[in-house]
């Protein structure tokens, strides 16, 4: 394979296994897209589409607090939420949806057209919850008429499908086409992956959903964008290498990055899971899927992506004749129009320890200044 | 240090204290309000307040003379509807609210057993300035955040105005019976659906079940004659012999009609009595009405999208007119009940709520019972004298929002002065007189959205987004020093300067409007500090590699940045942009985290580049400086290296 060499030269030969990434990224995609097939179609085989919530569906909720936890486990709230929806039908209210969360906290559905229906529907849940449970506190209400339900569909849908626009345009003119075309391939794979999770985990959307995805898609490109700088950067400097090798020391010098900046973005999500509460929680899960997912995304499917467009292009450079010297501090030298491309140079691949090691002047840097101090404590201690 | 240097540190310790001063407003110069703790008790009645005022006085008036008995200065107590009593009170001090709370309940406990307190606030009110140099005021440093109604409780309505209305007649009456009205409305909501037409509403009349009442939205004239045969068509098919009872009705639509309906509203929450309630436009017909920290939203709402219509008219002598059972009944000669609504259709009008010249004043009528009297304009009194003059002896019915209120025999001829009578308490005497005051909406409004959010479930949501926040802080904190230590160090406090940018864009008035902070909005905020590092830790990972690559400090310093810079640069638009189109299309909280997440990008932009940038250069020229170690990561420290065998593990890949 070409550039071989200068991968073992680096020890980590992340874009050589593209096949792999690529494959892992297209059953993401595939279950996201399997996520949104209604169920009907497929004999109840698929997860079925979206739990729409109240903003998008309209009606009305009522929220209740239990004064203690009554249910404890998912098994525990499916029988308890059963339960009330059977006693809610004996009172006359159908086709209610029912959510239990934290084992205290009780959300109630209906599908109420407008305010005088919204009201009836109050006056016989409070009736059945308050026979229900003792002492139970009714915390909010919410009615959605079908005019704003539409109104907030279709904002939703302007705010994703502009807001996804606006920054392909951006993409598009910042980069070239090759890289801006990896770059929404990720950005697809990030929000099909965000749509798998809530399409199989049955959480429920609402209009801060889609603040949920533009973030994703934000952090996402974000990410991207780190990598993509990094290999048009790499380029100027070895011009003589092949994309494919620029393409894979790029990702390895922005690993460490990747991965810090995806902890420290991630923290705030993991510390909101654990202690925000449910209405937090609705919303940090995705995010956090997501941004794991924009994490993957720019590493292992936009560059791969990349290397394999400029392959099917023919755009890439000549093979490496002389394995590439580690660039000194002042800028590349222009270097000279590739040579033909020859048989791969087998020591050459060790001599070229560019990201791993550091190089020898910090590292007798290092060493003296250890050397310095441990020599003081010495000192010390004969004192 | 350099010129240059210092003036950069100079520069961020400016922003620092503008920051400060912003959010937390110490200094203020001239006149400031005195320092008071208001206090608001509400406590629920078992029984109606007129059922337990005391002979000849209204009940908040007797619980406000008990007050004063008891020596309970700077009290009120109020009444709103017929089961809430307010009692409201000032102090100087906290202290001194809580002992006036427990001296209130006492006083309510004894004397009036049958109110219980449901909900008592206390809020501070003023300032009390450490020190006073003439008009210079410094204050205890506090800062004031405008919280959204899921963090703080409240009610938040969306009004649409109606456009057009269309009335039926049903040869045989529903029934006044609920059980049997709401089917035949749901099967009739059914229908019109069906039929293709949204956006309206529907109602059966309550006495009778005989009338049927349909609000839409047409916009022009043959929209309105499309939709009339549609709603025909609907209604024959559902409830058979149905006659139109009017001719349909297009309403006059305008901007300025919104504009009307947000002032009344205005009017009539200002004289409910909602402390910092906002009204807006929303849209094209949409009118949100926010009402923070009240908890008993209903009776607010229903006195909002009331449209508040009151007509005097003239019964035609063809109908009888008997009170029975504390209502007005309308018989014909043959002694058969016929519906109010068909009177009201069949009567002149001879004055409306437009005549009236405000404010109106509650009184007693004859037999005691409170009334509301009020005056005529100028021009309405001589139309009313002309018509009372002449039709002396006949029925004159009061129609409030087409109900009859009550319909007395005009006695005498009446100029400027009347009384509107109806089996009234005393508290709807005072709700008919705030509707009449504050005067009828031009167009019905139905609501369209309506959430209300318990004050309890917001400050648990604020409690556990703290605990959240400090423990994603700390965890930030912890591991950008441990990883890249000296700058590490930096970063987290340009974290703290970027809280503080925060904190004064969320507490700084722009234009008299101040962004609101939402549940997603906190979110947004915590994302965003881990965001905030990112930039820092793309520059510090540049640094480590020009430091690598042989550069001095100095110059390694200035590389990484303006390396770095694009990147960072390219990274932030992005998210600008998602942010932008979320503003633009997102509704309340969802605008609450587009805000805070897009204010959070840019004021990262000044924190982790500009402040960071500056503190950095600052620090190599202190002794820091000499141990070029420490603005390295972890990852580079020998002693790690050889702990974790990183090179052992480098060369034997190879």
């Amino acid at each position: 394979m070409k550039g071989r060499e200068a991968s073992v030269a680096l020890r980590i030969d992340i874009a050589g296994k593209s096949s792999l990434w690529l494959t892992i990224g297209g059953i993401v995609m595939l279950l996201g897209i399997v996520g949104m097939i209604p169920p009907q179609w497929t004999h109840g085989l698929t997860p079925g589409w979206i739990n729409f919530g109240l903003d998008f569906t309209g009606g009305a909720e009522f929220t209740y607090k239990l004064p203690g936890k009554v249910a404890i486990g998912a098994a525990a709230e499916r029988r308890l939420s059963a339960k009330i929806r059977s006693e809610l039908a004996k009172a006359g209210l159908h086709g209610t949806v029912i959510q239990v969360s934290e084992g205290d906290v009780i959300s109630i559905r209906t599908q109420a057209k407008d305010e005088e229906q919204a009201k009836e529907h109050e006056q016989t849940v409070n009736r059945v919850m308050e026979r229900m449970f003792k002492g139970v506190r009714q915390e909010s209400m919410e009615m959605i008429g079908p005019v704003i339900g539409r109104e907030l569909k279709s904002n939703a849908i302007k705010a994703t499908v502009l807001g996804l626009l606006g920054i392909l345009i951006y993409i598009w003119v910042r980069y070239d086409p090759i890289f801006a075309i990896a770059a929404i391939i990720a950005l697809i794979h990030d929000v099909l992956a965000v749509l798998a999770f809530v399409s199989f985990t049955h959480i429920m959307i609402n209009s801060p959903f889609v603040a949920v995805l533009l973030t994703v898609v934000g952090y996402s490109v974000n990410d991207t964008v780190i990598i993509f700088d990094r290999i048009r950067e790499n380029m100027k400097r070895y011009r003589e290498w092949t994309f494919y090798e620029v393409a894979n020391l790029s990702i390895i010098e922005t690993m460490a990055r990747c991965i810090n900046t995806l902890l420290t973005t991630e923290f705030p999500l993991w510390v909101i899971l654990l202690f925000g509460g449910i209405a937090a929680r609705d919303f940090a899960l995705p995010l956090l899927i997501g941004i794991t997912s924009g994490g993957y995304s720019s590493i292992f499917i936009a560059t791969p992506v990349v290397i394999i467009l400029r392959r099917l292009l023919g755009k890439e450079v000549a093979k490496v004749v002389r394995p590439a010297v580690k660039p000194s501090a002042t800028p590349p030298q222009p270097v000279q129009a590739a040579q033909p491309s020859s048989t791969p140079d087998e020591e050459g691949g060790e001599t070229a320890p560019i990201a791993v090691s550091t190089s020898p002047s910090l590292d007798a840097l290092l060493t003296a200044q250890h050397a310095k101090r441990r020599r003081k404590k010495r000192k010390k201690r004969r004192h | 240090m350099p010129r240059r240097v210092k003036q950069r540190l100079a520069l961020v310790a400016g922003v620092v204290l503008a920051a400060f001063f912003i959010s937390f407003r110490p200094i203020r110069i001239g006149h400031v309000e005195e320092y008071r703790v208001e206090l608001t008790m509400r406590f629920e009645l078992e029984e109606p307040a007129s059922k337990l005022a005391p002979k000849g006085q209204a009940f908040d008036q007797a619980v406000e003379d008990a007050l004063m008995n008891a020596k309970l200065e700077m009290t009120d107590a109020e009444l709103v509807g017929e089961h809430i009593l307010v009692v409201r009170g000032e102090a100087e001090s906290k202290g001194g609210a809580l002992k006036m709370r427990e001296r209130i309940l006492k006083l309510m406990e004894k004397k009036f057993p049958k109110a219980h307190l449901i909900e008592g606030s206390q809020r501070e009110v003023g300032m009390r300035p450490l020190l006073k140099l003439g008009v210079v005021n410094i204050l205890v440093p506090k800062p004031k955040l405008n919280l959204g109604l899921d963090l703080q409780g409240g009610a938040r309505v969306v009004l649409q105005c109606k456009r057009a209305e269309f009335q039926y007649k049903l040869a045989q009456p529903i029934g006044k019976e609920p059980e049997k009205r709401i089917p035949v409305r749901h099967k009739l909501i059914a229908a019109l659906r069906e039929k293709g037409l949204d956006e309206f509403e529907l109602a059966i009349d309550e006495a009778t079940g005989q009338f049927i009442t349909v609000l839409t939205q047409a916009k022009s004239k043959s929209e309105l004659n499309r939709q009339e045969r549609l709603i025909g068509a609907a209604l024959r098919q559902v409830l058979g012999d149905v006659r139109e009872a009017a001719k349909p009705k297009l309403y006059p639509f305008s901007p300025d009609v919104v504009d009307t309906v947000i002032e009344i509203i205005r009017r009539r929450i200002d004289r409910y009595g909602v402390a910092e309630a906002q009204i807006y436009r929303h849209g094209e017909d949409k009118v949100v009405v926010e009402l923070p920290g009240v908890r008993h939203a209903a009776e607010a709402i229903k006195l909002i999208g009331r449209t508040a219509v009151l007509e005097l008219k003239l019964v035609p002598t063809k109908y009888k007119v008997s009170e029975e059972g504390g209502k007005t009944v309308f018989r014909d000669e043959q002694g058969k009940t016929i519906p109010p609504m068909q009177v009201y259709l069949e009567s002149r009008t001879v004055i409306t709520g437009k005549d009236l010249k405000p404010p109106c004043r509650v009184t007693y009528d004859e037999m005691n019972r409170p009334a509301v009297a009020f005056t005529l304009q100028k021009a309405s009194s001589k139309k009313f004298a002309y018509e009372t003059g002449r039709n002396i002896g006949r029925h004159l019915a009061i129609w409030f929002d087409r109900e009859c209120i009550s319909a007395p025999v005009i006695r005498d001829r009446i100029s400027t002065h009347g009384i509107i009578t109806g089996r009234f308490t005393f508290e709807e005497a005072r709700n008919l007189k705030v509707l009449l005051d504050a005067g009828s909406l031009p167009v019905p409004v139905s609501v369209v959205w309506n959430r209300t959010v318990s004050p309890t479930l917001g400050r648990d949501v604020i409690h556990k987004s703290t605990i959240a926040g400090v423990l994603g802080l700390i965890m930030i904190v912890v591991f950008m020093v441990a990883y890249y230590r000296l700058p590490g160090m930096i970063a987290c406090i340009a974290l703290g300067l970027y809280g503080l940018l925060i904190l004064a864009a969320f507490s700084a008035p722009i234009a008299g409007w101040r962004p609101t902070l939402t549940l997603p909005g906190v979110i947004g905020f915590l994302l965003s500090l881990g965001m905030a590092v990112d930039a820092n830790i793309i520059i510090f990972e540049r640094l480590k590699e020009e430091l690598r690559s042989g550069r001095t400090l100095h110059t390694a310093i200035e590389v990484a940045f303006n390396r770095a810079w694009t990147a960072i640069l390219d990274a932030n638009v992005t998210t600008l942009i998602a942010c932008v189109f979320l503003y633009n299309f997102g509704t309340g909280p969802v605008k609450g985290f587009a805000l805070t997440l897009g204010i959070g990008v840019a004021a990262s932009m000044f924190s982790a580049i500009v402040a960071t940038k500056a503190m950095l250069e600052g620090a190599t020229y202190t002794s820091a400086a000499k141990r070029s170690d420490l603005f390295l990561t972890i990852a580079d420290n020998p002693r790690v290296r050889k702990v974790l065998r990183l090179d052992e593990v480098a060369r034997s890949k190879s």
